[in-house]
């Protein structure tokens, strides 16, 4: 009986000591650390739309479709696990995660993210060759080292097609 | 004025019982850390209940597997109105990393209707106080959708 | 013994042949054929004092034209794991049942026969286990001409749960139940305030985990939803995942990713215990104890968001060692940490001892004797409250184990109490061991390079997790994802014997006992269920079950 007395006491002294602690939240920010994973943004201005977003994600939460003139990268936040796989994936490092974390919405379309890029279609024969700013970026950084290249706006299976029969074509490349 | 008397004794205090609908308790461990001396959610009168007919709110995690997705609806049918459906997490949010798989049922929306989405895997106990504050009215929404269309 | 010498002691056994079919570091796989398993599984049991981890079904028709079944066994005096493997024609899918020699295997074989469909002939209880009533028959999910989003037809094949023997009464609990954070129907036999036996219907939680591992994720991939497995143990999941398909493409990761690896572990050990000794104390009532317990545990958390971005889920696991490194003022940050909960925890500790009401909560009841232990395989502090000596860090070393001072705690009290000093000191033990890993952290790569992996390479790991002994089971595929993943969490074992352990108890005591097990649901639960539409349970609140329980005694 006695030592039950003691062991209360006991146990009293250990809330005593550990005092109030409640964190000041919501009334006072109790942010994260920097690397922090939270929510996912995009920079618009930096997405080439490869995909490799898409491909590395394995909530597979990035739907991207091509159609008409423009591939739509659409990305359902809500499903979101913050693993990061996509800004380790994305080559332009147009993928951050924020320390954002007060996301709760009544809206599931308040965490979805679409972008429509341009796409560039084959000269030849019309099959989507990619988007306007993946062309874009590879004619800027071959610009450097080659010449003409107007062979960029070809698919694949055009490209190789028309390099058999337009030597130049392939001329073009090597200048 | 019954209903604005009644609106703000809800707004006071919330009672709230937690439905693990197939998650993998990492936002049932946030839920219950909400009570405990950092966060201390009770300050803001709102308590954690053991049966569905005490409830005003549903904190529910997990994608709804299929196994549980009827006792998941007789519970809500027996929580009575008026009631809010709070989901906790991704996979609630919106299926999570397996909302494809066939064991599941892709997020409660599926199943339920829902009053507000706290994703996070899991959410920090700070994103579910935010969540549920919001849901109350007390704090503003602060995310929003992104469209972005070139020109 | 060397895996030669084990060899060389299977190629004794009399009767069929064994061959055996890859040696390998510390695994050995051997081929035997149903007629000769039963005799074979009696001899590694009696002879070499083997202890059963789990049963691997596996769709191997793409190699070999046939299923298969893979009996996973441990040494742990050798620290050895030794498979034996038995090929079973898909034209009439059995084998023989190994329960009545290993009671632990029940589930196990069920399970088999669930989901790729091969049956275990002679099993004692034969029922559906994982899949739900109304899944069609004949419809095997990790078969791999199943796609994981397929959805079947329904199709009710009701799993018949026990009655109750002559005089007693129903008292069901569940699935979703106040002291239960994940939803399991439990259905108790009572006579007055005594259980006299129960039946239990669980795998509410599938989500699909290991179909989507073989059939949707890539390698790289699986770490994440390894990761979330469990709320808790997702760390431990996603390095027993890593290391094993590792250890199968004999992929050797740096020093430094094996520390890195055991501290977090560590870490998590600890949060992990915290967190149940507040729900122990917090199931009978103590709720004073609850609080003080997440309070003294909650730095921890803090501690692994600003290590790792995130509480729970650290992501930092990939096959070959680790995607991002410690910040670089990770042992500033974790000393003072650990030490503040170290005398923390003393302190409380101090206070409870001898604290009555929890004593007489604690103390004598929950019992489950050695033989129990032994019969049902069960790991983890669970056995070692039991006296029996198993640490998987100890057994099969792991990570940067073998460098560092372990201390095995093991009580005799084989009840709740002893559970609980077990984890009391284990907390204690694992800050030690944060220290001396802290200390011998080098510095370095934190990844090897990977080519593409192999296919067809078996590799098996084991981490000891908080509830103890996690193990995975990787067969490497062809198109850079596994063939086959098998995850046995600790509470796979280890909820087998609540039925034992609940006999001659009153249900006041059956939470806490349940509770002492630290059992995680969401670990055991990880396969396929398809729609159930033909719910003949209940939900039932607190104040529901005692009106009923009150009514049926009227």
């Amino acid at each position: 009986m006695f030592k039950h007395v003691i062991s209360e006491l006991k146990e009293a002294l250990v809330c005593l000591e550990a005092g109030q602690v409640t964190l000041k939240y919501p009334y006072a920010p109790h942010s994260p650390a920097a690397n922090f994973r939270g929510k996912v943004e995009v920079d618009v201005a930096h997405c080439i739309g490869c995909g490799a977003c898409a491909n590395a994600c394995p909530a597979t939460l990035i739907d991207i479709k091509d159609a008409g003139e423009g591939r739509t990268l659409f990305f359902e936040l809500g499903r979101c696990t913050f693993c990061a796989a996509c800004r380790d994936a994305c080559p332009q490092k147009a993928i951050t995660l924020s320390s954002q974390f007060e996301t709760a919405t009544p809206n599931i379309a308040d965490l979805q993210i679409r972008l429509v890029l341009k796409l560039v279609h084959c000269r030849e024969c019309g099959q989507v060759v990619n988007t306007r700013r993946a062309v874009d970026l590879v004619r800027e950084q071959l610009g450097r080292d080659f010449g003409g290249l107007a062979w960029l706006d070809l698919c694949p299976d055009c490209r190789r097609r028309m390099s058999l029969q337009d030597p130049d074509l392939v001329l073009e490349v090597m200048a | 004025m019954t209903n604005t008397l009644l609106d703000w004794c809800f707004k006071r205090s919330i009672w709230v019982y937690h439905v693990n609908a197939g998650s993998c308790n990492g936002c049932d461990i946030e839920i219950l850390d909400v009570l405990t001396p950092y966060y201390d959610v009770e300050r803001f009168g709102i308590r954690l209940v053991h049966t569905p007919r005490h409830a005003d709110a549903l904190l529910v995690t997990g994608p709804v597997t299929r196994q549980v997705r009827e006792r998941l609806l007789r519970l809500y049918e027996a929580t009575p109105d008026p009631k809010l459906v709070v989901a906790v997490g991704s996979c609630a949010t919106c299926g999570g990393i397996w909302h494809d798989s066939y064991a599941t049922l892709g997020g409660l929306s599926n199943v339920l209707p829902v009053n507000i989405y706290i994703p996070g895997c899991p959410p920090r106990p700070e994103a579910i106080l935010y969540g549920v504050a919001e849901a109350l009215g007390l704090v503003p929404k602060k995310v929003a959708g992104q469209i972005f269309v070139e020109a | 013994m060397t895996l030669l010498t084990i060899a060389d002691q299977l190629s004794k056994i009399p009767g069929e042949g064994i061959s055996i079919e890859r040696m390998d570091g510390d695994t050995l796989v051997a081929r035997v054929n149903s007629a000769g398993l039963v005799a074979t599984v009696q001899y590694l049991r009696d002879r070499m004092n083997a202890r059963f981890m789990y049963s691997v079904g596996e769709d191997a028709r793409q190699q070999n034209g046939c299923l298969a079944v893979n009996q996973v066994f441990s040494l742990d005096r050798d620290g050895a794991f030794v498979v034996l493997r038995t090929d079973v024609d898909p034209a009439d899918p059995n084998v023989p049942s190994i329960t009545s020699l290993i009671p632990a295997a029940n589930w196990h074989e069920r399970e088999v026969r669930d989901l790729i469909g091969i049956s275990p002939l002679g099993h004692p209880d034969p029922r559906r286990l994982v899949l739900p009533d109304d899944f069609p028959e004949g419809v095997y999910p990790l078969r791999h001409d199943f796609h994981y989003d397929e959805h079947p037809p329904v199709e009710i094949h009701k799993v018949e749960l026990k009655t109750p023997p002559p005089g007693a009464s129903l008292f069901p609990i569940g699935p979703f139940y106040p002291t239960l954070e994940e939803p399991v129907f439990i259905n108790l036999f009572v006579e007055g305030e005594h259980i006299v036996g129960m039946d239990y219907r669980g795998f509410y939680a599938h989500r699909g985990i290991e179909k989507l591992g073989d059939s949707k994720l890539t390698y790289q991939q699986v770490p994440q939803i390894a990761e979330r497995i469990c709320g808790i143990c997702g760390f431990v999941h996603s390095t027993t995942y890593c290391q094993t398909v590792e250890k199968a493409a004999g992929i050797e990761i740096p020093e430094r990713a094996r520390y890195v690896r055991t501290i977090l572990l560590e870490l998590e050990r600890v949060h992990s215990h915290l967190l149940w000794l507040g729900l122990a104390c917090h199931f009978i009532g103590f709720d004073t104890l609850f609080m003080q317990a997440w309070r003294i545990r909650e730095p921890v958390m803090w501690l692994t968001e600003y290590m790792t971005g995130n509480r729970k889920t650290y992501g930092i696991n990939k096959i070959g060692g680790l995607t991002r490194d410690l910040p670089a003022d990770a042992r500033e940050q974790i000393l003072p940490v650990i030490d503040r909960i170290e005398g923390q925890v003393m302190q409380v500790v101090d206070a409870i001892l001898q604290d009555g009401s929890l004593a007489a909560r604690l103390q004598g009841s929950g019992i489950l004797t050695p033989e129990d232990a032994r019969d049902y395989c069960v790991i983890g502090p669970t056995a070692r409250g039991s006296g029996l000596d198993v640490d998987v860090r100890r057994d099969h070393p792991f990570a940067a184990y073998a460098g560092l001072d372990l201390e095995v705690c093991v009580e005799n009290g084989c009840d709740s109490w002893a559970r609980t000093m077990v984890r009391i000191r284990e907390m204690s033990v694992s800050i030690r061991l944060l220290r001396q890993a802290l200390d011998q952290l080098p510095g370095g790569e934190i990844a090897a390079e990977i080519d593409s992996i192999a296919p067809y390479q078996v590799g098996i790991s084991a981490v000891e997790a908080p509830r103890g002994e996690v193990s995975h089971y990787v067969m490497t595929g062809t198109d850079q994802r596994p063939a086959r993943w098998r995850v046995r969490a600790p509470s796979y074992n280890n909820l087998q014997i609540i039925p034992a352990m609940l006999r001659g108890m009153t249900i006041a005591d059956a939470p806490i006992s349940i509770g002492s097990l630290d059992p995680c649901f969401s670990c055991t639960e990880r396969m396929g269920v398809i729609d159930r539409s033909a719910g003949t349970v209940r939900i039932y609140g607190r104040e529901e079950l005692l009106e009923m329980s009150q009514q049926k005694g009227r």
